[in-house]
C-alpha cells in the first residue's frame, strides 16, 4: 500500500556531488548495452505513440500493438476488493503510466502481473504468451521486469555485485561450474562491462565498490532500475521510481526512464508525482477501488472528471455545504463551544495546546525523514497537514504521538515537554491517534474495540459510549460485530470511535479518507468538524487536500520533510504555489 | 589404543550433551514397577526375569508384599524383562499375555518403570479390549495434552506479543518444577502449599527475565533471529545450572508419589491424574476468562494484535509484556509440577517438552493462546494413542511427524488465519 | 597445575574429531545461515544419516564401506530434499521447525528398539569401517607430532578429516565468489529482489540446503569412521546449537569462520574442563563448590552463556566486520 512512511534516504549528499544530474551521454547507449530481444528490434517508439493518438481514451480500449493484455484479474483481500480489473492493454513500446489514488490496487496488480502474488481468477498475456500462474522468476526471465516501491537494495553486496546479479544466463550461477571459474571469467567479464556501462550512464559508476547499503535512496532507486535493465527487459515495470527522490535528482531518473522508451522498451510505471506522470507518459491508465476508470493520453486524463474525483477528492469544486452538513450530521451530546461549527476562521491566538518546534526524526538509524518540522495547534483548532506522497506528513504525526523516537527538537503539549514521549503517557495527557492502517483490532468486536479506547478507565463506559454512538450511530447497531469484517468506511467509524472514547483534547488523524469512496470520505470529512466543533482540537493529515483544507481552519503544506508553506485553510486551498507543489500539472489543466 | 581413542572422543562427545559418563559407575540405573491386581491389590511374590537382548540374565526382581519390584542394571543400554507367569497367583494372568516379555533401554540414571498389566483373564484380546485400551490411552492423551498446553501458552503469548520465539521457555517449566520440588522435599512444606508459592516464584521468574534481558533487547533493536539465538544460549546455560545444583536424577514430590488407581468406567486413572487434569481444565478456564474478560487480559490480546494501536489506545506496551512473561512463568510451573507428578522432576524435562510445546503452538496457529491449547491437546492425546499402533518408544515421533504435515497442509496452523500477502 | 598437560591437551582438541566434526558442521550452516538466510536448526540430524548411513549399509546389509561412504552421503543429499522441497516456500521460521523436529525423529527412530534389528537401539552399531582404515598408509606405531601423540589410525582419520574441511572451504570459497554464491547472498538480502531478476530463489535455496546438509553428513561420516561406532546418544539436539555456537564464534559469512570458531570452541572446552579438573584435584576449589563430575556441567553453563554474551555483544564472531553486519536494507 502506498504511503508516505516509507524510510527513504536523503540525496542530498549525490545532489552536492554532482550538480548537473542527468544522463552521461558519453556512456555508452542502452542498445549498446543491451542484448536487443527478437520482440524489441526495428521498433519506432514515435510510430508506437503515434498509433495511440487515434485511440478512443475509454477504459479496457485496445491497442495498434498491445505488449501485455490484461483480462478479468481479480484479488479479493479478506473480503476487501484489491484488483478488480476487465480488461486492459498495455501498448509496446510506450510509456505507460499507472495512476490512482492511495489503495485504489495499483501495486497489488503490479505484484499480480509479475507472479509476486495469485489471483482469484484472471489471465494475462505477454506477447501472447500466457503468463498466468507462471512463478516470479519466469516472468521476469519472459522479459518482464519490475522494481519494488521500497526499493530492495541487496546491502551486504557491493553496486557492482547487485548489477551482475541482474544478468540472466550466467553459466556461474550452476552450482558445478561455480567451481570452475575458467568457464565463467569471459561471461563475468562481460556482465561486468555491460554493468560498467550501465552505472555510468545512470551516474553511479563512483559507488561502484561499496557497498548497496551505503547507499542515499534516491540512488538505491537508480542503482534498482539500473540493475532490472541487466536482465534486458522487453517490459520494464516500475513502482513509484520518484518516491521519496529529491527533486534535483528526478529530473535525472525521468530523463532515464524516456531513454528506455526511446531505445525499444516498453515502461509501465506506478507514480503519485503528477508532474512526472504528465511530462513523460505517453498513456495514462488510471485505477480507483481496484478497477480501471479511465485510459487515455495525459491530456485527456486531467479533463475526465471521474478522474479528477477519484485523485483529488469528490467534487472538488462543490463545499461541504451547511445544508449537506446539516442532512448528515446528528445532536452531539457534548457542549458545543462558542464557535459554531463550519465558522474557518481562526480562534484568538492565546497560548499554543501542541507545538513542535524543529522536529528530525526518521525510521532507519542515519536518515531523517523529517528534517526540522514546526507545527502549532491552538485550543479548539482544526488544521490539516498536505503535501505530496513522501513529505513526511505521516512520520510528523507519529513522531508527535511518540511512536517514533525524536532526533532533535522539541513537542510541548500545554508547555509541558513531551518530545518522544511514550503514547500511553500521551493518550493519560488526552491525546488520541488513528493510525491510517491497521487501525482497528480485527479480532476484537466493535464494542471491545471501543472498549480498548477506553483502556485508562477515565471515564464511565456507558456515558463516553453514548457520545460515541451519538457521533457514529452505525457503531451502536453494530456493536457485537467483529472490527475485522467491517468495510473500510465501517472501520475507520470504529477508529475514531475508540480514539474518541478517552475524551481526547487532541485528536491526531493520520489520513482519515485513505481507501474510501468519495462518498465515505465526505462523511468522514463531516464527521471530523463536529468531532472539532464539539470542542476537540485535531491535526489531520490528508492526501485529500481539497477537502481536509476546507474543514481545516490552517493548514501546513509539508514537502522534503520540512515545512514549505501554512496559512488559512481557504487561502491555501487557492494559492497557486500550493496547487502546483502538490497537484503538479494536473491543475492546470484542469 | 584404538580403544581407548574410540572411548575418549566418544566421551567427551558425550559430555558435550551433559550425558554423565562417569554416572555409568554410579550403578543409578535400574528398573522398578509393581504388580497389581485390577482392582489395586498388590500382588507379592512373582519373579521378573531381565536379560540383556543376548540372553545374558542380568538377574531377578521379585515382588514384595507391596506388590512393588525393582533391581538395578549394569550400565545404560537395551534390557528385556520376562514376568514368568507361572509365578502368578491361581486366576490372574496379564492383560495381554503378548506382553509378557518387554523390550526397553535404560538411559544412564534412568530407574526404568515397567508395566505389566494384569486381568482376570475374560477381557484379553477381542475388540473390546482394544476400544478399552484405547480409551485408556485417549484419557492419558487429555492429561498429558493439557500438560502442554499450560505449559505453551506462555510460549505462545510471548511469541505473539513480542515474536520471540523462546527457545528457553522448557527451562521455565523445569524451574517451575524444581521450586516447588525444593520447597516441598528441601523445605519440607506440603505440595500443594509448595505449588502455590511456587507459582508466584514461576510469574516473577518470567517477569524478571523480561525485565532484565529481553526488554534491553527490544530496546537496542536486536533483531528476532538474534533473539532466538540468544534464547538458545539461556537455554544451555540454565539446563547446566539445574544439572549443577540439582543433579541429574529423577526425583518424586514428597506427596501423591505413588497411588493406586481408581476405576471410573473403563478407565483406570489415579487420583492424582485426576485432580491434575481437573486442575488443569481449572486454570485453562481460567486463563481464558483472563485473556477474554479482564482488561489486563484485553491488554494483552490488543498487544498481540497490534503494537501501535494498543499503544494508541493508552496501553503500556512494555508493562503488558512484563505481564505476558508473568503469566507465561506461572503457568510453566503449573505445567512443570504437572508432569513432575506424572512422570518425575528432571534437570532436562523442560528441555525434553519443549518440541512438543512448539508442536501445539505451531499446530494451532502461531501467537494464539486458542490455538496453543487446541494445538497441545492434539499434540497430547496423539502422543498417546499412537502407541495403539506403534511402540511407545516412538509416540513422540509420530506427533512431531504429524506436526510437519499438517505444517505442509495447513502453514498458518488450525485456528490461524491466513496472512495476507503484500 | 600441569600447564603443559593443560595446553597439550587443549591443541589435541582443537585438531582432533570433534573440532573436524563441528568444522564441517559449522561450514554447512554457514552455507544455511551465513550465506543464504536459511534457518536449519536440524543439523545434527545430517549428521546422523551420514555416520548411519555408512554403519547400517556395513553392519546390517554387509555392504562395502565404500559403499556405505556414499550411501552416507546420499542420505545426507536425500534428507535435505526430502525436508526442503515441501518447506523452502514456506516461511522461514517453518523451516526451523521442521528442521529441529526432523533430527529428533531420525534420533528417536535409529535408537528405538523396534529398529534394533537395523540400527542397533540405543547402543547402535560398532565396527563397521575396518575396511576404510585398511587402506592407512602409515605403518602401525605411534607418531609424534610436536607435543600430541597420535597412532597411525588417529593420524590417518584426522588427516582424512582436515583435508576434507579444506576441501570444502575451498568449495566454499569459490563457490562464494561466483555467480552462484552471489545469488545465494542475494536471497538473504532480499528475496523478492532476486526473484524479480529472474533467479529461481527456491532452486537456489534447496541447492544451498543440500550443500550445507552434505557438509553436515561428511562430518558425520569421518567421526564415525574415527571412532567405528556410532549411537544415537551422539545425536542429540545441542549438537545444532554448539555448531552455531562456533559459526558464530568464528564469524558468520566468512569461510574460515565456522573452522576458527569450532576450533577454538574445543580449546575452549578442554582447557577449562583439564584446568577444572586440576583445580579440584589439587583443591584450589573446594569440593562444596564443584565436585569433577560437575566439571562438564560448569562448562555447558559457561557455553550457554557464552553463546548469549557474543550474540549481545559481538555478533560477528571473530572474523566479522560489525558495520557490515549493521548495514541493512
Amino acid at each position: 500500500m502506498p504511503d508516505d512512511n516509507t524510510p527513504v534516504a536523503s540525496d542530498d549528499e549525490v545532489v552536492a556531488g554532482d550538480p548537473s544530474p542527468g544522463i552521461d551521454h558519453e556512456a555508452p547507449s542502452l542498445g549498446e548495452l543491451l542484448p536487443t530481444p527478437a520482440g524489441r528490434s526495428g521498433l519506432d517508439p514515435r510510430a508506437q505513440a503515434a498509433a495511440l493518438l487515434d485511440v478512443e481514451p475509454v477504459p479496457g480500449v485496445a491497442k495498434p500493438d498491445a505488449a501485455l493484455v490484461v483480462d478479468n484479474v481479480r484479488k479479493l483481500f479478506g473480503g476487501l476488493k484489491a484488483v478488480d480489473v476487465d480488461h486492459v492493454e498495455f501498448q509496446r513500446g510506450v510509456i505507460t503510466a499507472l495512476i490512482g489514488p492511495n489503495g485504489a490496487g495499483k501495486t497489488t496488480l503490479f505484484n499480480l502481473l509479475t507472479g509476486f502474488d495469485t489471483p482469484d481468477t484472471g489471465t494475462w498475456q505477454f506477447d501472447g504468451k500466457e503468463l498466468g500462474g507462471v512463478r516470479a522468476h519466469k516472468v521476469a526471465r519472459a522479459g518482464m521486469v519490475r522494481t519494488f516501491q521500497l526499493t530492495k537494495a541487496l546491502s551486504k553486496l557491493t553496486v557492482m555485485e547487485n548489477m551482475r546479479l541482474g544478468a540472466t544466463g550466467q553459466i556461474g550461477e550452476r552450482f558445478l561450474a561455480a567451481h570452475m571459474p575458467w568457464r565463467w571469467r569471459s561471461q563475468e567479464a562481460e556482465v561486468t562491462t555491460r554493468a560498467e556501462g550501465l552505472l555510468k550512464r545512470f551516474k553511479l559508476d563512483h559507488m561502484t565498490d561499496q557497498f548497496a547499503g551505503t547507499l542515499s535512496g534516491g540512488q538505491r532507486k537508480l542503482l534498482e532500475m539500473s540493475r532490472a535493465l541487466m536482465v534486458a527487459p522487453d517490459v520494464i515495470m516500475l513502482d513509484e521510481p520518484m518516491a521519496g527522490v529529491n527533486p534535483a535528482l528526478t529530473q535525472s531518473l525521468l530523463e532515464h526512464v524516456k531513454s528506455l522508451r526511446d531505445e525499444g522498451m516498453t515502461v509501465i510505471f506506478v507514480e503519485h508525482d503528477m508532474d512526472m506522470v504528465m511530462d513523460i507518459s505517453d498513456w495514462v491508465v488510471v485505477m480507483a477501488e481496484g478497477g480501471i476508470i479511465a485510459e487515455g493520453p495525459p491530456a485527456s486524463i486531467g479533463e475526465n472528471r471521474q478522474v479528477v474525483d477519484a485523485y483529488l477528492g469528490a467534487h472538488h469544486d462543490e463545499d461541504l455545504t451547511d445544508e449537506e452538513e446539516d442532512e448528515t450530521s446528528r445532536p452531539v451530546a457534548l457542549a458545543v463551544k462558542d464557535r459554531p461549527a463550519g465558522d474557518t476562521t481562526a480562534p484568538a491566538p492565546d497560548e499554543f495546546l501542541l507545538q513542535a518546534s524543529s522536529v528530525i526524526a526518521g525510521y532507519v538509524p542515519g536518515v531523517d525523514i523529517l528534517k526540522g518540522c514546526n507545527l502549532e495547534l491552538r485550543d479548539g483548532e482544526f488544521i490539516g497537514i498536505i503535501g505530496p506522497n513522501g513529505a513526511g506528513k505521516s512520520t510528523l504525526l507519529k513522531s508527535l504521538f511518540g511512536l517514533i523516537p525524536i532526533r532533535d527538537g522539541s513537542v510541548t503539549l500545554r508547555g509541558e515537554t513531551i518530545t518522544s514521549a511514550p503514547a500511553h503517557k500521551l493518550v493519560a495527557m488526552g491525546v488520541g491517534y488513528v493510525p491510517q492502517i491497521n487501525n482497528v483490532f480485527p479480532d476484537l468486536t466493535v464494542e471491545e474495540n471501543l472498549q480498548m479506547g477506553l483502556y485508562l478507565g477515565t471515564h464511565p463506559f456507558a456515558e463516553r459510549l453514548d457520545v460515541v454512538c451519538t457521533l457514529f450511530p452505525l457503531l451502536g447497531q453494530r456493536r457485537k460485530q467483529s472490527a475485522g469484517s467491517l468495510s473500510g468506511g465501517e472501520r475507520q467509524m470504529v477508529a475514531m470511535g475508540r480514539a474518541m472514547m478517552s475524551d481526547p483534547s487532541v485528536l491526531l488523524l493520520d489520513e482519515p479518507s485513505a481507501g474510501l469512496s468519495p462518498a465515505l470520505q465526505d462523511e468522514v470529512f463531516v464527521r471530523c468538524r463536529e468531532i472539532n466543533a464539539a470542542g476537540v482540537s485535531i491535526v489531520m493529515v490528508e492526501q485529500n487536500a481539497r477537502r481536509c483544507l476546507q474543514v481545516a481552519h490552517r493548514g501546513y503544506v509539508l514537502d522534503q520533510g520540512t515545512n514549505a508553506y501554512e496559512g488559512r485553510g481557504r487561502d491555501l486551498l487557492v494559492d497557486p504555489k500550493v496547487i502546483e507543489l502538490y497537484l503538479g500539472t494536473l491543475a492546470k489543466v484542469d | 589404543m584404538r580403544r581407548t581413542f574410540t572411548i575418549a572422543v566418544t566421551a567427551l562427545l558425550l559430555s558435550v550433551l551433559g550425558i554423565a559418563t562417569a554416572s555409568a559407575q554410579d550403578e543409578t540405573e535400574g528398573v522398578q514397577g509393581s504388580i497389581t491386581t485390577q482392582d489395586d491389590e498388590p500382588v507379592p511374590e512373582v519373579v521378573i526375569l531381565i536379560e540383556t537382548p543376548d540372553g545374558e540374565v542380568v538377574g531377578e526382581a521379585i515382588t514384595g508384599p507391596d506388590g512393588q519390584f525393582q533391581l538395578g542394571v549394569p550400565g545404560p543400554g537395551d534390557y528385556q524383562a520376562t514376568l514368568q507367569a507361572e509365578t502368578l497367583p491361581e486366576g490372574l494372568e496379564l492383560r495381554n499375555p503378548d506382553r509378557a516379555t518387554l523390550e526397553f533401554p535404560v538411559n544412564s540414571g534412568q530407574v526404568r518403570t515397567l508395566l505389566f498389566p494384569l486381568g482376570d483373564g475374560s477381557a484379553v484380546a477381542g475388540g473390546s479390549a482394544l476400544w478399552r485400551t484405547a480409551l485408556q490411552l485417549f484419557v492419558e492423551g487429555l492429561k498429558f495434552g493439557l500438560i502442554i498446553a499450560m505449559s505453551a501458552i506462555g510460549l505462545s503469548l510471548i511469541f505473539g506479543t513480542t515474536g520471540l520465539v523462546n527457545f528457553a521457555h522448557g527451562e521455565l517449566v523445569t524451574l517451575g518444577a524444581l521450586v516447588v520440588w525444593g520447597l516441598n522435599q528441601a523445605l519440607g512444606i506440603h505440595l500443594i502449599p509448595a505449588v502455590l508459592i511456587g507459582v508466584v516464584i514461576g510469574a516473577f521468574a518470567g517477569a524478571a527475565q523480561d525485565r532484565a534481558l529481553w526488554r534491553p533487547l527490544r530496546d537496542r533493536g536486536t533483531g528476532l533471529i538474534a533473539m532466538l539465538v540468544i534464547s538458545i544460549g539461556l537455554s544451555i546455560f540454565a539446563r547446566y545450572v539445574f544439572l549443577y545444583i540439582f543433579d541429574g536424577r529423577a526425583r518424586p514430590y514428597g506427596q501423591y508419589a505413588v497411588q493406586s488407581a481408581w476405576n471410573i468406567g473403563p478407565v483406570r486413572i489415579t487420583p492424582k491424574d485426576l485432580t491434575v487434569m481437573v486442575l488443569s481444565v481449572v486454570v485453562l478456564v481460567a486463563v481464558g476468562l483472563l485473556l477474554q474478560k479482564t482488561k489486563i487480559g484485553r491488554a494483552m490480546r490488543a498487544v498481540a494484535g497490534n503494537r501501535d494501536l494498543a499503544a494508541s489506545s493508552g496501553i503500556d506496551v512494555e508493562k503488558v509484556i512484563m505481564y505476558v512473561w508473568a503469566l507465561g512463568g506461572a503457568l510453566a510451573t503449573l505445567g512443570g509440577v504437572a508432569f513432575g507428578l506424572a512422570e518425575s522432576v528432571r534437570w532436562e524435562m523442560g528441555f525434553t517438552l519443549l518440541l512438543l510445546m512448539f508442536a501445539g503452538v505451531v499446530l494451532g496457529g502461531l501467537g494464539t493462546a486458542y490455538g496453543a491449547l487446541v494445538g497441545s491437546m492434539i499434540v497430547g492425546i496423539f502422543v498417546q494413542m499412537s502407541t495403539l499402533v506403534v511402540s511407545p518408544e516412538l509416540k513422540n515421533v509420530g506427533a512431531l511427524l504429524v506436526m510437519i504435515i499438517i505444517l505442509l497442509v495447513r502453514p498458518q496452523g488450525i485456528l490461524g488465519k491466513k496472512q495476507r500477502v503484500g | 597445575m600441569d600447564w603443559s598437560l593443560i595446553f597439550t591437551q587443549a591443541l589435541g582438541a582443537a585438531v582432533g574429531l570433534n573440532a573436524i566434526l563441528f568444522a564441517l558442521a559449522a561450514m554447512g550452516l554457514n552455507i544455511h545461515f551465513g550465506y543464504t538466510g536459511l534457518l536449519n536448526f536440524g543439523q545434527v540430524g545430517f549428521i546422523a544419516v551420514g555416520a548411519y548411513g555408512l554403519a547400517i549399509s556395513v553392519s546390517t546389509f554387509g555392504l562395502s564401506a565404500w559403499v556405505g561412504l556414499l550411501v552416507g552421503m546420499s542420505l545426507g543429499v536425500i534428507l535435505a530434499l526430502v525436508l526442503g522441497i515441501p518447506t523452502l516456500r514456506l516461511r522461514a521460521d517453518y523451516l526451523a521447525i521442521v528442521t529441529i523436529a526432523a533430527s529428533e525423529i531420525i534420533r528417536f527412530t535409529l535408537g528405538s528398539v523396534a529398529f534394533r534389528d537395523i540400527s542397533g537401539g540405543s547402543s547402535g552399531l560398532q565396527q563397521f569401517a575396518g575396511e576404510i582404515r585398511a587402506v592407512n598408509p602409515f605403518p602401525p606405531g605411534n607418531y609424534a607430532i610436536g607435543p600430541l601423540t597420535y597412532t597411525a589410525n588417529q593420524l590417518f582419520i584426522t588427516i582424512v578429516g582436515w583435508s576434507i574441511v579444506a576441501l570444502f572451504a575451498f568449495s566454499t570459497y569459490s563457490t562464494m565468489r561466483s555467480p552462484w554464491g552471489r545469488v545465494l547472498k542475494s536471497i538473504r538480502e532480499a528475496e523478492d529482489a532476486a526473484t524479480s531478476l529472474g533467479k529461481s530463489v527456491y532452486g537456489f535455496k534447496l541447492q544451498s540446503l543440500v550443500y550445507g546438509g552434505l557438509a553436515a553428513a561428511l562430518g558425520g561420516i569421518i567421526v564415525a569412521i574415527g571412532v567405528d561406532s556410532v549411537s544415537p546418544q551422539n545425536y542429540m539436539t545441542p549438537i545444532t546449537f554448539f555448531a552455531y555456537l562456533a559459526l558464530i564464534l568464528g564469524g558468520t559469512a566468512r569461510v574460515f569462520g565456522p573452522i576458527l570458531g569450532s576450533m577454538i570452541f574445543w580449546m575452549l572446552l578442554s582447557l577449562t574442563d583439564t584446568i577444572l579438573r586440576q583445580a579440584i584435584g589439587q583443591g584450589y576449589i573446594p569440593s562444596w563448590l564443584m565436585t569433577s563430575t560437575q566439571v562438564g556441567q560448569v562448562r555447558f553453563m559457561m557455553v550457554g552463556l557464552g553463546l548469549m554474551l557474543l550474540m549481545i555483544f559481538r555478533p560477528q564472531g571473530i572474523l566479522g566486520d560489525r558495520r557490515e553486519m549493521e548495514l541493512d536494507a
